[in-house]
């Protein structure tokens, strides 16, 4: 972030993997959005907030250790928005998630969040695996993951 | 009591309430659903909705999220499961299922219309 340059409007938070975190940075977050939110785009703070809370569920369920991070920049030039969540991770979580998102990330997006819903209604885990498409299909964002080794980041771009 | 013997819910920050309707049922589900696992919540309540349903000969169910706020993503896989319970029931013994949608609200522009796709025909969105 550079200030200087036309960044107007830079946050960021670094929390513990607490289920009830989740909701309360929703909650802050769509505040937040609804005062900062860049003009002329088709997505609403509500959509984003959406997006950030369903990467924050998936950085509380699957964080290797405590540091989730939270950042958002609201800008003058491209991209306008930026979010980005990212949590450490062990390696075969890692894989996991790579896998995830690029299934979600193929084919048209309603068609594929459909396939996925029909296969998390007959799969016998807790999870739903609906997030990542949801946000694609949902939010308004471009999505995309970067990971390293033991660490996972998921950005948000307007 | 409706006239399914379902008795309201209330956990966390969403509660469902059944009453009767002339045609069936309605189901208002007010709040936020963003618990890490409605399952164990919505599950169970929406199987015994949709055995009692089945048992009672029940012609329709009308579901009102209107004042739904939020549902996670592992809420909406909970109505999956529903869906796909209705799809294994031979379509002439099946009740009807209407989803009341508030566009206003994000998850409900995109996600309950997807879950009609399911069981085309025996869902309908209003």
């Amino acid at each position: 972030m550079n200030l200087d340059e036309g960044d107007d409007c830079f946050m960021e938070l670094t929390f513990s993997r607490r289920w009830k975190h989740v909701a309360v940075v929703r909650t802050f977050l769509q505040g937040f959005l609804a005062v900062n939110f860049p003009e002329g785009k088709q997505t609403t703070p509500e959509r984003v907030a959406m997006a950030v809370s369903e990467l924050m569920e998936n950085a509380v369920k699957y964080a290797s250790k405590e540091g989730i991070r939270l950042s958002l920049t609201v800008s003058g030039h491209d991209p306008l928005l930026k979010v980005t969540v990212e949590n450490p991770a062990a390696p075969e979580a890692v894989k996991t998630v790579e896998a995830l998102y690029h299934r979600v990330m193929t084919g048209e997006p309603l068609a594929t969040y459909l396939q996925m819903m029909l296969e998390a209604a007959t799969r016998a885990e807790d999870h739903s695996r609906l997030g990542l498409i949801r946000i694609r299909c949902e939010s308004g964002c471009r999505l995309s993951l970067e990971t390293e080794a033991e660490l996972v980041r998921f950005t948000l771009e307007l | 009591m409706n006239k399914l013997g379902i008795a309201p819910l209330t956990h966390d920050r969403v509660s469902i309430n059944v009453t009767d309707a002339a045609a069936g049922v309605f189901v208002s589900v007010v709040g936020d659903i963003d618990m890490q696992d409605p399952s164990k919540l919505l599950d169970p309540f929406l199987l015994k909705l949709h055995q009692a349903a089945l048992k009672e000969g029940t012609p329709s169910i009308e579901v009102d999220f209107r004042r739904l706020a939020f549902l996670n993503s592992s809420g909406i896989k909970a109505l999956a499961k529903w869906a796909m319970l209705l799809a294994a029931v031979p379509a002439d013994k099946r009740y009807k299922l209407r989803f009341l949608h508030n566009k206003g609200l994000t998850w409900q522009a995109t996600s309950l219309p997807t879950l009609t796709f399911l069981v085309p025909g025996a869902i309908t969105l209003a």
